[in-house]
């Protein structure tokens, strides 16, 4: 019954959005009650240098606004947080405690929890609609991530570049698991397909120096150097291509626009450096974007919004707005159910998420069935637009 | 040409990071023997201290003036604390109490500076230069002068001051020191102070060009090892030398990489051809048998005699299953008591190789991991059923481990320790970590196994799969008991205690060190395999190299030449049984803290290992009971069991 009235069923959440946004500024709503509806958030913290503990503060921030608004469906929200630890015994163990509570679905992030706590969590029928990093996450059955992840970042941000009239670029990857593999389908080869001449360097993660990795993707003067590196070797990439007059412009995932990490960095770096962003949190004129910074304020100590915090901010709202849709239904394979089929599910301050279009990488369909990049720059240290408001994808 | 210049100028940053970090690595074990793996978490946490100073308002060269000190206090304090009590113990011993101070500094960073991202003030000037055409930061330059400087003046102060020359003779022979006037125990104190005074200036100077970063400091760590490999822990200008060319081959590679030809495996060249160069060197300039005047380490840890109790095996066994039982339900338990026994066959292997042989082997994982992605390449790919799969990739990792083991053949003690997690980093670069191979992050599927056609699915049938797992752990047990005390059990121990003496009476060495390296690499590869199948994917993260150090540190601390030793290991393993009750007990930011504390007390004060331990306790307190009026000794208890080994068997 929830499969066939899905579709229909899920179109209203648009209109629950709006409900929730105006909840907030409203006066708030019956307090839920009965038995919890359980979410788990798999986050990462305690690890210095590798901090992900914003995503647990964003679904924290969520389930405190939900649960003084009627929670979902009058249930109150329980968040079943999981630190991975960067560890995949610790992240298996993970997958089992979402098992053991009853998690309804996972959201968040975790480097290694997709290649070993995915497999503990599918059998159990639990969705996962956190953000996808490793290719489990964009390929597991029970994956339904509510945004892209770079799988949709990096071919948005080579359609960006491609927009911008770019001859020739250089990729600098990671040299670990999967590193050469998303540098090649997910920016070389779009990039190629534009005609533009590509070069690609690996370079481990944590190197000692990234200067002569630097040096070497800089060689032909190329228009644009993409980073495949995570925020904390973003600042150290950034700075050795100030020392070197990188003449180019630097390109990297949202995480590298963080204020800290362009803290000491030259500032003709920083000016021509772009990324993705898979939210609006830091559109000023936006509703949803604006519930999310007061709840930010109200429920999380007033803490700075961030792509990380948005997104599981995003994640857990957009879940209250399919579980209120659902009703008395609710539980981790109804949800499944419906994410399987559903079209037109409005993502908390992002697009859409279509589960009949999934995006195509090297040719195979995968489980990324939102696909809609911003792609944004730094002004005055504050996240801006980079091309006009406007969505883009690197798939249609 | 010019490329080639050009590149290794640019490598002269990490190579100056990686010699620095050897210095003091070289300087620690000319000071006190100690293989110091916490050298790089020092500096790391000194750099920490220098950013909160300079945070606090203290001017740059005051902060690093304090620093130095309280780093000198620090060294002096871990010397007292832990190094000193351990100053008779095995190699092993201090290397595990290292990984001890790491653990415990690791994840007291967190705690103590919090998590945000830190910008650390540069000493040196960072303003671009220009060499060879090529810009690149200032501070690269002053790096490799500082680095110079340091190797000329320590190789000058240990060559021709009297604290220099006091220093070697304390490390040769602390007798013959003391009645030469010198306190080996200041001595000691002094050159870990001095060490870590070191790490300090490392941390604050590098920091700037690595980033505060616990990821990064880790992994320095192996690269300077190396390079104090090749200076034999004790030349300090054939270390920098060796840190510099590392340094620059790397940074060669990466100009050079995308020219190679598309077949050769190019993931983790970096990482890993600076340590098959020095795996080959040492093999090449190591020396077949010990020479006379080689120094003994100290007792190494006690060989329990492997006897084998039905009793306690069925105990044993009952527990194993009620707890199954009583877990049904919680996948946590269920999964922890099953990993448990998992991780206990792998550290099993550890008993083989390390307990009963004497040979430190820091690739335990690797072989573990081997047989995990040969599993899945048998099962998965080529649809082998289950049991013929499990032997089939435990069997393939034994030319694996024969060829690791060719190594310890010329190499030794901690510098075998070295070169095997060369090897162990050269594995996870090239075969673990490559996506053709192994799948990458995402790792490789394993099917569900059913035995005789009856599913002992993991996920459906968790008991099922804890009983098989059950079996195969007492059948390695029982095989480790018997092989203790057999012949060849016995030429292993021969082996460990003294090699000469060993040839000397007739024993093969190479071929004893060669079956052991092959039968462990065997066990642990069943182990991986076993846990392949558990966790239904597996991917290269769970056998790194650092896993396979804290595999060594906990399989030393739990009695790594005993049986029972072998499987509490695998209990106290993380993501065991203890790692769940004790996560749900402990505070969690906490738990990386305790467990450092708890292995470094651990170590010195048990240094059979605590299965020993217990097992003396309890025979002690059995004997009290028969005898309540004549309470014995521990001497009474245990000496003359190692007596009667010693005489029956001709070893201990």
């Amino acid at each position: 019954m929830v499969m066939n009235c899905s579709r229909k069923a899920l179109v209203a959440v648009l209109g629950i959005g709006a409900l929730l946004a105006s909840g907030l500024v409203g006066t708030a709503a019956a307090k839920p009650s009965g038995d919890p509806v359980k979410v788990g958030v798999i986050y990462l913290t305690g690890v210095a240098g590798l901090d992900l503990g914003n995503i647990l503060t964003g679904a924290e921030a969520a389930t405190s606004y939900l649960n003084a608004h009627d929670g979902i469906d009058g249930r109150p929200v329980e968040l079943v947080p999981c630190n991975e630890k960067n560890d995949p015994a610790v992240s298996n163990a993970c997958g089992q405690k979402f098992v053991d509570e009853g998690v309804v679905a996972v959201v968040g992030l975790g480097p290694v929890y997709g290649a070993n706590g995915l497999a503990v969590t599918t059998p159990a029928n639990i969705p996962f609609v956190g953000t996808p990093v490793s290719t489990q996450e964009f390929l597991a059955p029970n994956s339904y991530p509510f945004l892209g992840g770079s799988a949709a970042a990096f071919p948005a941000m080579a359609k960006y570049a491609l927009g911008q009239g770019i001859k020739k670029a250089s990729i600098l990857y990671a040299d670990v698991g999967a590193g050469k593999l998303a540098a090649d389908a997910l920016l070389s080869d779009p990039l190629k397909a534009g005609g533009v001449e590509v070069t690609t360097v690996p370079e481990k993660i944590g190197a000692a120096d990234f200067t002569p990795a630097l040096v070497q993707a800089n060689q032909g003067d190329p228009d644009v150097i993409f980073l495949l590196f995570s925020a904390e070797d973003c600042n150290r990439i950034f700075k050795a291509a100030g020392q070197i007059g990188v003449k180019a412009r630097l390109a990297a995932s949202g995480s590298c626009l963080e204020k800290q990490v362009v803290d000491g960095v030259n500032p003709a770096i920083v000016k021509g450096l772009f990324a993705n962003s898979e939210t609006l949190f830091y559109v000023k004129n936006d509703k949803q974007a604006e519930l999310y910074r007061k709840a930010l304020k109200k429920y999380a100590d007033n803490a700075s919004p961030s792509g990380f915090s948005a997104g599981s901010f995003s994640q857990v709202m957009t879940l209250a707005g399919i579980g209120d849709t659902l009703g008395a239904d609710l539980s981790a394979q109804s949800l499944l159910d419906t994410l399987k089929t559903a079209s037109g599910i409005k993502v908390f301050m992002g697009t859409e998420l279509d589960s009949a279009a999934p995006a195509k990488l090297a040719g195979a369909a995968t489980h990324v069935f939102n696909t809609d990049q911003r792609i944004v720059t730094l002004k005055n240290g504050k996240v801006v637009e980079a091309n006009e408001n406007q969505w883009i994808s690197g798939f249609k | 040409m010019h490329d080639v210049l050009l590149f290794a100028v640019l490598g002269l940053g990490a190579g100056a990071v990686y010699a620095i970090l050897g210095l003091g690595l070289v300087l620690v074990h000319r000071g006190s023997g100690v293989v110091n793996f916490a050298h790089a978490a020092i500096a790391l946490f000194a750099a920490y201290v220098f950013v909160d100073l300079t945070d606090r308002g203290l001017d740059h060269w005051t902060a690093f003036a304090v620093t130095l000190v309280l780093a000198a206090c620090g060294g002096v304090l871990i010397y007292f604390l832990v190094i000193r009590p351990l100053r008779e113990a095995p190699a092993l011993a201090r290397l595990v109490a290292t990984l001890g101070v790491l653990l415990t500094l690791q994840s007291l960073m967190p705690i103590v500076f919090g998590l945000d991202a830190r910008t650390v003030p540069s000493l040196l000037p960072s303003d671009p230069v220009e060499v060879l055409g090529v810009t690149f930061g200032r501070d690269r330059l002053w790096l490799l002068g500082i680095t110079i400087v340091l190797t000329v003046v320590l190789s000058a102060a240990y060559r021709f001051t009297r604290f220099g020359r006091a220093t070697q003779a304390a490390a040769e022979n602390e007798k013959g020191a003391i009645l030469l006037g010198y306190s080996p125990t200041m001595i000691g104190a002094a050159n870990w102070a001095i060490a870590c005074s070191l790490a300090a200036v490392a941390g604050i100077l590098i920091a700037p060009i690595t980033s505060l970063s616990a990821t990064t400091f880790t992994l320095l760590i192996l690269p300077a090892l190396a390079a104090a490999l090749v200076g034999r822990f004790s030349s300090f200008s054939l270390t920098a030398l060796t840190g510099v060319l590392i340094g620059v081959t790397q940074s060669e590679i990466t100009r050079y990489q995308g020219e190679l030809p598309g077949w050769f495996p190019q993931q983790g060249l970096k990482d890993a051809l600076p340590f098959l160069v020095i795996i080959v060197a040492m093999i090449v300039t190591g020396k077949l048998i010990p020479r006379r005047g080689t120094l003994s380490e100290g007792r190494p840890p006690f060989a329990t005699p492997g006897l084998i109790r039905p009793r306690w095996v069925l105990v044993g066994a009952a527990a194993v299953m009620l707890g199954l039982i009583v877990a049904e339900g919680s996948t946590t338990y269920e999964s922890a008591i099953t990993y448990s026994m998992i991780a206990g066959i792998v550290s099993l292997s550890l008993v083989v190789v390390t307990g009963y042989v004497g040979q430190i082997s820091l690739a335990q994982m690797s072989f573990a991991g081997v047989g995990a992605f040969a599993v899945s390449k048998l099962a998965e790919e080529n649809g082998v059923p289950f049991l013929p799969a499990l032997a089939l990739s435990a069997l393939i990792a034994v030319p694996i481990g024969l060829l690791i083991g060719l190594p310890a053949l010329r190499v030794r003690g901690v510098n075998l320790a070295i070169v095997t997690i060369g090897a162990a980093v050269a594995i996870d670069s090239f075969i673990f970590q490559n996506t053709d191979w192994s799948g990458g992050f995402d790792g490789l599927g394993v099917p569900k196994p059913t035995l005789f056609g009856w599913s002992i699915d993991p996920a459906a049938h968790p008991q099922r799969f804890g009983a098989f797992v059950l079996v195969v752990l007492i059948a390695c047990a029982v095989m480790v008991c018997q092989l203790r005390r057999s012949d060849t059990g016995r030429r292993m121990l021969a082996v460990r205690d003294n090699e000469r003496a060993a040839a000397a009476n007739g024993v093969n060495v190479a071929a004893t060190k060669l079956q052991a390296f092959a039968l462990s690499a065997f066990i642990a590869a069943l182990g991986g395999s076993i846990l392949a199948y558990q966790s239904g994917r597996i991917s290269f993260q769970r056998f790194s190299p650092l896993q396979s150090i804290f595999l060594v540190a906990i399989a030393y601390t739990a009695g790594i030449a005993s049986v029972s030793g072998g499987i509490l290991a695998g209990v106290l393993a993380g993501g065991g049984l203890s790692f769940v009750l004790v996560g749900e007990l402990v505070l969690d930011d906490w738990y990386g803290v305790i467990s450092g504390v708890v292995l470094i007390v651990v170590v010195i004060t048990q240094p059979d290992g605590m299965a020993v331990s217990w097992s003396r306790l309890t025979r002690r307190i059995g004997r009290l009971r028969a005898r309540p009026h004549d309470a014995l000794t521990e001497v009474d208890v245990v000496q003359p069991v190692e007596r009667r080994m010693t005489v029956a068997q001709g070893t201990r």
